[in-house]
């Protein structure tokens, strides 16, 4: 027992702290043989790292070699950009010392070439697509773009399919993403931030803000979340999201992410950050409101009182969504006398024969709905189709005929399980809030339920994004929460999000009277 | 942690503080719709008969029912109307459920005895509720649940729906539980309830008929209004949507709508008793039947017709008042009036006010505009009818 305790200990001292750092190789060596050999080491004789070398310059005098990993790279446009050129050079200078900058600057026709001196830079660049070029009696080398890898087109959001509006959605590959995102704000205040990210993976990460609108506060507090991550990997944007939100706990996202291009700059405009990771469709901004949920692109596309109504609606569905199954279940089991005598007669016969209290049934109709959506998500669209209609149609008829639940029970779930769709960004927090809900309608009935509302609220108006109250854009900040006023009134950045540019725009935009129609054709027979 | 304390707390007190033991599965009650109230044989025993809705299993939409089935009454005979209720939950599979119960029934010889002794269980019990609504049945009030109604779902919902529909037009017919007691607590103002007549003709299917109102003296009903007293007191009460009279006159006859009772009351004092009332009845009225009086011109008709009304209302409300005053109840709340406005003078009257009621003097002030003659403009007779 107690040798057990004391090998515990000792463990306990002596385990290793923190990751080791991968790369301990020094500057690079003058000899060509030397740095390639290291390479080969560092690699372990990767199947998909080549090596490649040649000779060039007058009577083949220089030895050089081309390290690329297969793959990344675009091969045709290493031997039109790189080879080529070298080989057709057939000089000679007088000294070696200036060879590589002489190379770099006169030979290759790349538009980005930088010259390294590390392995550890040479290698972090080869694993990025570049191509690098040793040559012998050179104590740095060169490292050439020649990305060249397999990637998605831009296409339509899987996620945000909207009716008017850009399709584009972003891809994989970081450079293409934030490109989409340059090409929506042409601002020279647009600033990318580039960090690596993962002490395997290496991920590419950039931010991206406008330097005269963000919140310096926020910008800090993210630079210095993002500099204390130490992991392996980073292979999607929400991985990072949980190392850098404020509350890990909180069934609500304090992070917003989109598919589209339009959406990010939209937000990056009222003061937040973009992270674009490399690897994902996914691009994350910071900081959050909650009414950002409610939010959608199209709302701003098109018709101002349409919006007004849709606002509307998501507000109610959301509620219905968290409360549904609860309210019911309060007032059936508890306070019968608030449901109208023809309903109640309704569903108590309804209820007649079935074997389960309504809680059960409640249960296994949720697990039930849940289970079938995460087939339905899971499975290849033609055969999700499949499930649903099984599940919605079948299931749902032969569970009541069955006497296993009662229809009301369905018709609640069903209406619950639509209501949340409605806000696919809360598509994680609503069953989590439900379900915390539900319980304590079925101890306390509708007593139950104001508990679990105010709880929701209190923990709702205690949270934060990145120091910014989460709940703020329905107190502070009300040109564009409960209701989408007019664009041309809605002159203001939310307030907390940006800190020191508040405005907008000025307000000189208005509704154009007849009068105002009359001047302006006034104003055009003139010219 | 602090904030995961309070959430735990509260979590907590929603365990202990209701709790699930409040919880009732709805298909282990019994839906009260109606209780009828009777006299028993037995001398201080009372017949206390529920009726409530016969719940079967519907699957898919399709529900197995019979129209004899709907309905399950219970019945049972104590002294107290809880112990009625505590025998009947004894006695029966479900528990009864009264918070859906839309009306209370009684019998004529209940209310004529007390009234007040059987409501206070509707007053005191949490269970029920206050809003239900009331109403007199000639001869005994089970009888009620023994019709066949064949609308809805059984008698009691067929009355609470047909009681709704015509207060729209009248509200007087409307007195629940809680106006009556608030009426019994009232100084200078009694009640009165709507009556009916279960229908023993089976020629029609309506099974239940309204006949009037029951006149109460505090909590005992002391007379029946039906005709013309009952359209009297809707004049003088007035705050009435629609109402109609067809009066028959030496020209021919007219049937009237009139819509928007109003009334005022003016009390005029003087040094000496009696004190005098001065009752304004504001009415538009329509025509909806005319026949005869192809002698007169239109506006003469409209002359004619104006007189016509205004002495029928003339007439009626007088009649009705000195009604009221021969019988010493002040259903119109004149008393009241006096109370709110004057109570000083009140605290000489209120001793005597039923005697100071009876004699009253009165004076009727119709206000009538005929507002419509409907599609027809012009008179016409084609048959010569009178």
């Amino acid at each position: 027992m107690f040798s057990f305790i004391r090998r515990k200990l000792k463990y306990l001292r002596n385990r290793p702290k923190g990751p080791k750092d991968e790369f301990t190789y020094s500057f690079l060596s003058n000899n060509l043989r030397d740095n390639i050999h290291n390479i080969q080491s560092i690699f372990g004789n990767s199947a998909d790292i080549v090596i490649r070398n040649f000779t060039f310059g007058k009577d083949s005098s220089y030895e050089g070699a081309l390290v690329f990993v297969d793959g990344l790279v675009d091969n045709i446009f290493i031997s039109r950009s790189i080879l080529s050129p070298l080989s057709d050079w057939k000089d000679t200078l007088e000294s070696k010392d200036n060879l590589i900058e002489f190379i770099e600057k006169q030979i290759l026709q790349n538009p980005e070439v930088k010259r390294l001196s590390t392995y550890d830079d040479a290698i972090s660049d080869c694993l990025n697509g570049n191509t690098i070029l040793f040559v012998n009696d050179c104590d740095t080398c060169l490292s050439i773009s020649t990305k060249g890898f397999e990637k998605r087109a831009v296409t339509e959001p899987q996620s945000e399919a909207v009716v008017r509006g850009p399709r584009e959605g972003y891809t994989e590959n970081i450079r293409t993403n934030t490109s989409l995102i340059r090409r929506k704000i042409k601002s020279p205040s647009l600033r990318i931030e580039n960090y690596v990210i993962g002490e395997k993976s290496k991920t590419n990460v950039a931010l991206i803000y406008l330097e005269d609108v963000v919140n310096p506060d926020v910008l800090k507090k993210l630079r210095s979340r993002l500099k204390r991550i130490k992991v392996d990997a980073i292979f999607e944007s929400g991985v990072l999201e949980e190392y850098i939100e404020d509350s890990s706990f909180s069934p609500f996202a304090t992070i917003a992410y989109s598919e589209k291009p339009d959406v990010t700059a939209a937000n990056i405009l009222e003061g937040r950050i973009a992270i674009v990771v490399d690897g994902t469709p996914f691009v994350i901004t910071v900081p959050m409101l909650f009414i950002e949920s409610f939010q959608s692109a199209e709302d701003y596309y098109g018709r101002n009182l349409y919006t007004y109504l849709i606002r509307i609606v998501r507000y109610v569905a959301y509620l219905i969504a968290v409360f549904g199954p609860a309210f019911y279940i309060s007032l059936v089991n508890y306070h019968q006398g608030l449901i109208p005598t023809t309903l109640l007669v309704t569903i108590i016969n309804a209820r007649e024969g079935t074997s389960f209290p309504i809680i059960i049934e409640i249960i296994i109709m949720l697990f039930a709905f849940e289970i079938m959506r995460e087939a339905g998500i899971r499975l290849p669209r033609p055969m999700g189709q499949a499930i649903s209609i099984v599940g919605a149609l079948i299931m749902g008829e032969a569970a009541v005929n069955a006497g296993l639940v009662g229809a009301p029970v369905v018709i609640v779930v069903a209406i619950t399980a639509v209501a949340s769709f409605l806000i696919p960004n809360q598509s994680e927090t609503i069953p989590v809030l439900r379900i915390f809900v539900l319980i304590l309608a079925t101890f306390a009935g509708l007593f139950g339920l104001v508990i679990g509302l105010l709880a929701i609220l209190i923990h709702l108006a205690s949270l934060t994004s990145f120091g910014v109250p989460y709940f703020s854009g329905f107190t502070r900040y009300n040109q564009d929460s409960i209701i989408r006023t007019q664009l041309k009134s809605m002159t203001k950045r939310p307030e907390g999000i940006a800190k020191n540019n508040i405005v907008r725009r000025g307000s000189n935009m208005k509704n154009y009277s007849i009068k105002e129609n009359e001047a302006e054709d006034r104003v055009g027979v003139q010219i | 942690m602090k904030k995961i304390f309070i959430l735990v707390f509260l979590l907590l007190c929603s365990l202990f503080l209701v709790g699930c033991w409040d919880a009732r599965e709805i298909n282990t009650l019994f839906i009260v719709t109606g209780i009828a109230i009777d006299k028993s044989e037995q001398e201080g025993f009372f017949d206390v008969s529920v009726i409530g809705i016969k719940t079967s299993p519907s699957r898919g939409g399709s529900q197995s029912s019979d129209d004899k089935d709907k309905k399950i009454v219970l019945k049972t005979t104590t002294r107290s109307i809880r112990d009625a209720f505590f025998h009947l939950n004894l006695n029966y599979d479900r528990t009864l459920y009264l918070q859906h119960n839309q009306i209370v029934i009684f019998g004529e010889d209940v209310a004529k005895d007390d009234l007040h002794r059987h409501l206070e269980f509707f007053v005191r019990s949490e269970n029920s509720r206050m809003e239900t609504l009331m109403l007199i049945v000639e001869g005994r009030a089970d009888e009620v649940f023994k019709m066949d109604v064949k609308q809805e779902q059984n008698s009691t919902i067929y009355l609470f729906t047909h009681i709704q529909t015509i207060s729209r037009r009248v509200k007087h017919y409307k007195i629940s539980v809680l106006n009556f007691i608030a009426n019994l607590l009232t100084e200078g103002f009694h009640s009165v309830i709507p009556i009916f007549a279960v229908n023993k003709n089976d020629d029609d299917d309506m099974p239940i008929n309204m006949t009037g109102f029951a006149v109460f003296r505090n909590n005992k009903m002391i007379a029946k209004i039906t005709d013309l007293e009952a359209l009297g007191f809707v004049l003088l009460k007035g705050d009435v949507k629609n109402t109609n009279r067809t009066i028959i006159s030496y020209d021919g006859m007219v049937s009237f709508d009139f819509d928007d009772i109003k009334t005022k009351k003016e009390i005029i004092y003087k040094d000496n008793y009696p004190i005098k009332i001065k009752i304004t009845i504001e009415i538009t009225a329509r025509v909806e039947e005319l026949l005869g009086f192809e002698k007169y011109s239109i506006q003469d008709l409209n002359r004619e017709l104006h007189n016509i009304v205004q002495q029928e209302i003339i007439n009626v409300a007088t009649q009705t008042f000195k009604y009221f005053q021969e019988l010493k109840v002040d259903v119109f709340g004149i008393g009241l009036s006096i109370y709110q406005h004057h109570p000083k003078k009140w605290n000489n009257l209120r001793n005597d006010w039923d005697n100071i009621f009876a004699s009253l003097e009165v004076e009727i002030n119709p206000k009538v505009v005929i507002k419509d003659y409907g599609q027809i403009v012009s008179i016409y007779n084609p048959g010569g009818v009178k």
